[in-house]
């Protein structure tokens, strides 16, 4: 298992991150869902931004829209009003084809529930991202991270010879194998249980900062987001609040945790980093 | 994504379902190995009964005249390298012996003769081709009426012949219009010597060609139209041809050549609708595995490419298998019934091939509409397995339905050969696939209407199965009612058709026709024919005639632009009759106007000489009511309007006429009666040796080896007709289970939740029970509807077969499809009821 480096302090530094280029950028997402006879609105006027290799979470109870969010901002999924720009490209612009080009070019992701494909082996499905793009040493960058996630032995199983950490190891492999500049992470601890979920997403912020990929968490586990550069805390399907965290405070285990407090749950983060129009 | 990526992502994707896609390849090797075998089958047969239709002519081609055949024709058939000739020649003679003398029927045939067909003789192998000039083969009617032996001597034109053998049987002498006498046959040779041949005389010669190999019909064709144009006096000869020795069989051929064309297309689009289904189940179970390929960045239309290649994989493996079972069919055939298809036939590559490549484009174009469902896949269905599910582009979901719709056209052109049948039956298949859905639609909509509170628990679910949204029961039904159509539509037809055949030949049809019965000889024969217990005597006086003009055109004027049956119709000799009232097996179809007489009245205008013709044979002379025909009986014009229509039962086999003359009309004209009768097989040589004694001029005509011969062909078709429909029903049977199988594997999952909800085993294994009993009796009975109707259509409109098939066929299809469905649902389901209740909370 890869031993976690400290933070760096430019990570830790709201403005350092505000330097670096913005990576994505959406502003009044609504997401409207038909649920028999009713309309629920699941999301509504969210904006969000990501900048190149920043960390964020986006936490908030069963309900309150992060999934939801998430693929909207990652492209698998259409807001019903506002607009996602990823990269430059505006997603409404595109049509399913042009939004798989795009996934492919600059997205990663990870799921709870690990979305291995069955019927491949760990090094296919590490291979399946590097041969859509026909990246040329894709046999040797699946080995390199397939070792990495500490799995070279294992990589000629299927996923169902795998423990469910195991698996999520695999899929963080999969992830970050074509080098996406952009990682969504669905509850990636969701499914496994408390020290198997500390080294995986140990595991997936060492490998974040060795590639500078910026990472989208959505997450319910406190600890989890504490590692996130930005806390966003979605209720109701509306950004109630955005925490800058210091993923430098409070560590333990090599990881860092944020205690989050009322103070900078309710004001600290609004208008300070994220939020368009602020400085 | 480059070919490299491609086949390394389809031969990864192939694991995951290899029991699933074993479906595929079963599916398609039945369905391909039906048709190669339906087609191979109908090769074989067709080259079999093909074979017997030349036996009748005794060669692909037979041009024939009344005068000695032009020198140009001989230098043009000479020309071409690809025929084979015989020239027959035939005429009447006197032959006489010690015991007196008879009117024979003479007939000289060169080296060749028959080409097809056997001569059979006694001692066997003799071959007028090979007789020497003063020898003869003569028939035992003539040996018997000169009390002569083989090995006497008869004389002909003042010249001795000796007797070498006995003729029993030649192929081509079914038409009995011009057998005036016994046959005796000579060598060319031997008839020049007789010095019977000399102007004036009636002599029937004729060219029988043999080409190279079988030639299918379009050749004989052909070869006629070069002939025609090649040949200037070619328009004057009589022209047979193998694919119409006589028009009346080869109508019956060709219909059955539609009827067998048409179930080996319903068989593969049954293979095709078994694909369909599978790759429908496939794309639900692969449904996560497509959001997350999907989700990474694969486009729709690579996903959809990886699904299609691999099944091009699968269809391959399964049009080899099935090609290489149905290709066998005709040797495995040919060894149970040797009689229906000749044993050493060459490797049926023709239909092989062409079995592959319509089960590999029927595959893809099934596949294609449930592909679609790739483009539905959400991709956020990797974050929430709800996700609303997209709509596939409207140029992916019509481009699909045209591409299945054009495979379907295009697979039956390639099996009927006809632009217009192909795109009826492909409207016709889309046209009961959208009622069958629809039907189904309906069912499942009436059983979300019905008060299911009253109903015990075990029903209101299987109610509610087949009532919920998405349920698949429409799919579901057009899968099992359409397999459930072929099958009973087969069955209906292939029933009806033997009935038909077998019916075709009454028990009382007359053994033997007197031919040239003088009218003072009437009372005699009829005393001799009691004499030897001949039942159903029948008498009709006879005038030959030949058409003279219709409408008041010239006959010759008319034949230089006829073609086919209507050329046969206008240059045939005829025999013309009278009678008072309609015969009877004969009923009117149309008739003058004729106030205040009875309907059924022959004659119906006093002031004019009438006629009354068979509807079909007007068709041909392109005559109807009020019309004027004329007709050259022997050397006199005879103008007749026509004033009725009949249609004629022929099957009943007893004397009937295409034409009859009101009464009066021929009174003068020289005539002769025409005697069927019926009499035991035992007393036919004693009849006969009685006849030519008393009356050496009448002829005996027997009529068992004709109709023996025609038994036999429509024996064969017959029994044709029925393997070919047990083949098909046994490939509906197996595809309507996998299809059966494939639907009950969909609720897999379910039996594990209501488990987990405490229902019991068996308790699962009642509530599926009647889900899949529901569903297989709702397409039983849309399937055998459709089958009613498509029989009874098919029957009556192109096989001219009037009369609704039996009712009862609907219940029992509803019963058949509920248990089959109960069998192959509980058998798959199987595995499912053993699912821990466990897996519902994963």
């Amino acid at each position: 298992m890869t031993e976690l480096e400290p933070p760096t302090a430019t990570h830790a530094d709201p403005s350092a991150a505000q330097q670096a280029p913005q990576l994505l950028k959406a502003r009044g997402l609504v997401k409207r869902l038909r649920s028999g006879d009713r309309e629920l609105t699941v999301l509504n006027g969210v904006d969000f931004d990501v900048r190149a290799g920043e960390v964020v979470a986006i936490l908030g109870p069963s309900g309150s829209g992060k999934s939801t969010l998430l693929g909207l901002l990652a492209g698998l999924d259409r807001p019903s009003e506002g607009e996602v720009a990823l990269d430059g490209a505006e997603l409404n612009q595109l049509d399913e084809d042009g939004l798989a080009l795009l996934r492919r070019r600059l997205v990663g992701f990870v799921f709870q529930s690990f979305q291995l494909l069955a019927n491949l082996t760990a090094r296919e499905n590490v291979l399946l991202p590097l041969e859509l793009t026909g990246v040329p040493d894709a046999p040797e960058r699946a080995d390199a991270l397939l070792l990495a996630v500490g799995l070279a032995e294992r990589s000629h199983h299927y996923p169902s010879q795998l423990s469910g950490g195991e698996q999520q190891r695999v899929a963080l492999a999969r992830a970050f194998a074509p080098r996406p500049r952009l990682l969504f992470a669905d509850e990636p601890t969701g499914n496994l249980d408390g020290a198997t979920g500390e080294k995986v997403l140990a595991l997936m912020l060492a490998l974040q900062r060795e590639h500078g990929t910026a990472l989208v968490i959505v997450t319910h586990d406190l600890e989890v987001a504490s590692c996130a550069d930005r806390r966003v805390h979605l209720r109701d399907g509306r950004v109630i609040s955005i925490e800058h965290g210091a993923r430098a405070q409070g560590r333990h285990d090599g990881l860092e945790v944020l205690e989050p407090s009322p103070a900078t749950d309710a004001a600290g983060a609004l208008g300070s980093a994220g939020l368009p129009g602020t400085p | 994504m480059n070919l490299r990526t491609l086949l390394t992502l389809v031969a990864r994707e192939s694991r995951g379902s290899r029991g699933r896609l074993g479906f595929v390849v079963a599916c398609l090797a039945v369905g391909v190995a039906a048709v190669t075998a339906v087609n191979a089958l109908v090769d074989g047969i067709q080259s079999s009964v093909r074979g017997d239709a030349r036996a009748l002519l005794a060669a692909d081609i037979a041009l024939e005249a009344r005068r000695p055949l032009p020198p140009e024709l001989f230098a043009y058939l000479e020309a071409r390298a690809d025929t084979t000739l015989a020239r027959v020649t035939e005429l009447s003679a006197m032959a006489s012996a010690p015991a007196g003398s008879r009117l024979v029927e003479l007939k000289a045939a060169e080296p060749g003769y028959p080409f097809h067909g056997a001569l059979v003789t006694e001692p066997a192998g003799l071959l007028p081709g090979a007789l020497a000039a003063d020898e003869a083969l003569a028939a035992p009617e003539l040996l018997a009426g000169l009390e002569l032996q083989v090995g006497d001597a008869l004389s002909l034109g003042g010249n001795a012949y000796r007797v070498v053998g006995r003729v029993v049987d030649e192929p081509d002498r079914v038409d009995f219009a011009l057998t005036l006498g016994p046959r005796l046959f000579l060598s060319p040779a031997g008839l020049a010597r007789s010095g019977l041949v000399q102007f004036g005389s009636r002599v029937n010669h004729r060219v029988l060609i043999d080409l190279p190999g079988e030639p299918p019909v379009r050749e004989l064709e052909a070869f006629v139209r070069d002939l025609r144009r090649g040949v200037a006096d070619a328009e004057s000869l009589t022209t047979k041809t193998a694919a119409d020795p006589t028009p009346g069989l080869s109508r019956t051929l060709g219909r059955i050549e539609d009827f067998l064309g048409l179930v080996a297309l319903l068989s593969l689009l049954l293979g095709g609708a078994g694909v369909a289904q599978i790759v429908r189940l496939w794309m639900d179970a692969r449904t996560p595995a497509v959001a997350v390929l999907r989700a990474i960045g694969m486009r729709p239309r690579e996903v959809a490419l990886v699904y299609l290649t691999n099944l091009a994989a699968l269809a391959l493996v399964g049009c080899g298998i099935g090609a290489a079972l149905g290709a066998a069919a005709p040797a495995t055939v040919g060894r149970l019934l040797p009689e229906l298809v000749p044993t050493g036939l060459p490797f049926p590559w023709r239909a092989a091939l062409r079995g592959v490549a319509l089960g590999l484009a029927t595959a893809a174009g099934f596949a294609l509409p449930p592909l679609t469902a790739v483009w539905r896949v959400p991709p956020a269905r990797v974050l929430r397995a709800e996700a609303t599910p997209l709509a596939a582009p409207r140029s992916v979901r019509i481009g699909s339905f045209v591409a299945l719709f054009a495979v379907v056209l295009a697979a039956a052109y390639a099996q009927s050969d006809r632009g217009w049948t192909a795109f009826a039956f492909t409207a016709g298949v889309f046209l009961l696939a959208g009622a069958l859905a629809g039907g189904a639609l309906c069912a499942a909509r009436l059983a979300g209407h019905l008060p299911r509170e009253r109903f015990g628990p075990t029903l209101r679910h299987g109610l509610a199965a087949l009532a919920r949204p998405n349920s698949g029961t429409p799919a579901a039904a057009v899968a099992l009612g359409a397999g459930v159509l072929v099958v009973v539509a087969m069955g209906l037809v292939s029933t009806r058709l033997r009935r038909e055949f077998l019916a075709g030949i009454p028990k009382d049809a007359p053994s033997v026709f007197l031919v040239d019965v003088q009218f003072d000889q009437s009372s005699s024969v009829r005393a001799l024919l009691d004499a030897h217990g001949a039942t159903g005597v029948d008498r009709t006086a006879v005038v030959m005639a030949r058409l003279g003009a219709v409408k008041g055109t010239p006959v010759a004027q008319l034949l230089a632009g006829s073609e086919g049956r209507s050329r046969w119709a206008l240059s045939r000799e005829q025999r013309l009759t009278f009678a008072d009232v309609l015969p009877p097996s004969n009923a009117l179809v149309a008739a003058a106007p004729a106030p205040g007489l009875p309907q059924n009245t022959l004659w119906r205008d006093p002031a004019r000489t009438e006629v009354s013709l068979e509807a079909r044979f007007a068709e041909d002379l392109g005559v109807s009511i009020g019309d004027t025909v004329t007709f050259d009986v022997q050397g006199v014009p005879l103008e007749l309007v026509v004033t009725t229509l009949r249609e004629v039962d022929w099957a009943t086999f007893r004397i009937n006429f295409f034409v009859v003359v009101e009464p009066g009309a021929l009174d003068g004209a020289p005539g002769w009666e025409l005697v069927a009768a019926r009499v035991d097989a035992a007393q036919e040589d004693a009849l006969q040796t009685a006849l030519a004694r008393a009356h050496p001029n009448v002829s005996v005509l027997r009529l068992r080896p004709l109709l023996e011969k025609v038994t036999a062909v429509v024996e064969r078709v017959a029994s044709a007709v029925q393997v070919l429909g047990g083949a098909v029903t046994l490939t509906g049977v197996a595809i309507l289970a996998v299809a059966a199988l494939a639907t009950a594997a969909r609720r897999a999952r379910e039996a594990a939740l209501l488990k987990a909800l405490g229902v019991t085993r068996a308790g699962v294994a009642r509530l599926m029970a009647v889900e899949h009993a529901l569903v297989g009796a709702l397409a039983g009975t849309l399937g055998g509807a459709g089958a009613w109707i498509l029989a009874y259509g098919f029957l009556d409109a192109v096989l001219d077969l009037p009369g609704s098939p039996a009712l009862w066929v609907v219940p029992a299809a509803a019963a058949a499809g509920m248990a089959l469905a109960l069998v192959a649902g509980s058998l798959a389901t199987a595995r499912a009821r053993n699912v821990p209740p466990l897996v519902s909370l994963r």
